[in-house]
């Protein structure tokens, strides 16, 4: 089991976080420095929820930092700490795509695996409008769950906690764990299709 | 949808979602807290309630006439400067539970009485405080009317909406539990709020 990890507090670090943006918008080489200081470890346990190799998720890190590089000077980020966490999440769930089966990581698998209880499984082609009205939809559904239901669904299926590590966390036992995203799971199927969202 | 669509839709969820599911708490910690602070309110109070008796006891015996003036049931949701005055009726079987700059309000003996923990929250309403002024139009615009809500008030900077639960928020195979929800649910429109910092804005 790997050990816990969280995004560092956002009291302490806003302000650094705005001077490392700046390191971007100032092209300085140094902000990629700053961020691998700072998010390095971060990123490195995202991308190893995914990829189960350390090489894949060292490349992964370097392709964050590399898009972060290109993406900064037309954005300024919020939350340079969930910008960065974004990044690597889809960097490495591009990679987790492209490697063979027989190297998938069993975390990551279970996890998309646990997900087609919400879905009926179809390739279904969605518009852009609909993308964003089924993002929205989700937000709106976690946001009304309990504080403690929302954070375990999305460390489980945003950040690919294991469900021993989320344990770890919480301090609530596997089963009370397990049983309660099984139920977040029913209920945003139903919550989907109660919004009209073809599952 | 495939399982794929569904993890990229999630991926892209709202920033404070995953700022704030970075910073998870231990729970379990904080239940044992929250038991332990119940039980010395409870010590306290019993204490009080014997003061009181003796106190009423002495009282009763001077035939002094008392005049009590009965305080409305209110909660004060000091972070976003907002209090809400709640039926009478709803002393002690209702909770709130802070999530960032919202609020949630339930039934607590509907959560209580649930026995699969991921079950019936019992959920009455959420008092959201959206960082930005909106009037009623512009809240329809901005597509925040995803559920049954009842528009507040807007300050300078702030709007406040009550949004009703959407789920079946009781066991439905508990009649006693319908009972306690529809009626709870039913005095939600009685409900009064007044903003702390109204005069200010």
């Amino acid at each position: 089991m790997k050990a816990a990890f969280t995004i560092p507090n956002e009291e302490v670090t806003d302000i650094e976080d705005k001077k490392i943006v700046d390191l971007y918008w100032e092209r300085d080489e140094n902000a990629i420095k700053e961020t691998s200081l700072k998010y390095g470890r971060l990123c490195a346990y995202i991308a190893g929820n995914i990829l189960s190799s350390r090489e894949d998720s060292e490349e992964c890190i370097n392709d964050t930092y590399l898009a972060v590089w290109n993406a900064i000077p037309k954005k300024r980020p919020d939350k340079f700490s969930v910008f960065i966490s974004r990044i690597t999440r889809n960097l490495a769930l591009k990679k987790y795509e492209y490697l063979s089966a027989a190297k998938r990581s069993p975390a990551a698998v279970t996890s998309l695996d646990e997900l087609a209880d919400c879905v009926s499984g179809t390739d279904d082609v969605e518009s852009e409008i609909e993308v964003k009205y089924i993002q929205r939809a989700i937000g709106n559904f976690l946001w009304q769950q309990t504080d403690e239901k929302r954070n375990i669904f999305i460390r489980r299926y945003w950040y690919f906690d294991s469900v021993e590590n989320i344990c770890t966390y919480t301090g609530f036992s596997q089963s009370k764990v397990k049983s309660m995203l099984y139920g977040m799971r029913q209920r945003l199927r139903k919550y989907l299709e109660s919004e009209g969202i073809e599952v | 949808m495939n399982k794929k669509q569904l993890c990229n839709h999630i991926g892209n969820i709202d920033d404070r979602l995953i700022e704030q599911a970075g910073h998870i708490p231990n729970y379990r910690r904080q239940h044992r807290r929250k038991v332990i602070q119940r039980l010395a309110a409870m010590t306290a109070v019993t204490a009080l309630m014997v003061c009181s008796f003796s106190a009423g006891a002495m009282a009763f015996a001077k035939e002094n006439v008392v005049k009590v003036l009965v305080e409305p049931e209110s909660v004060s949701l000091e972070e976003i400067g907002l209090t809400m005055i709640l039926p009478d009726s709803w002393k002690g079987e209702y909770a709130v539970e802070k999530n960032g700059r919202n609020f949630i309000i339930y039934s607590n003996k509907i959560r209580d009485g649930s026995v699969r923990s991921d079950a019936f929250d019992g959920i009455l309403f959420y008092i959201v405080c959206y960082d930005t002024a909106m009037t009623p139009e512009q809240f329809v615009e901005n597509g925040y009317d995803f559920t049954g809500y009842r528009y507040l008030f807007a300050t300078k900077s702030n709007t406040y909406i009550l949004h009703y639960a959407s789920d079946v928020q009781w066991d439905p195979s508990d009649p006693e539990q319908k009972k306690i929800y529809t009626q709870m649910a039913s005095e939600i429109e009685n409900i009064r709020f007044i903003p702390d910092n109204a005069l200010l804005d």
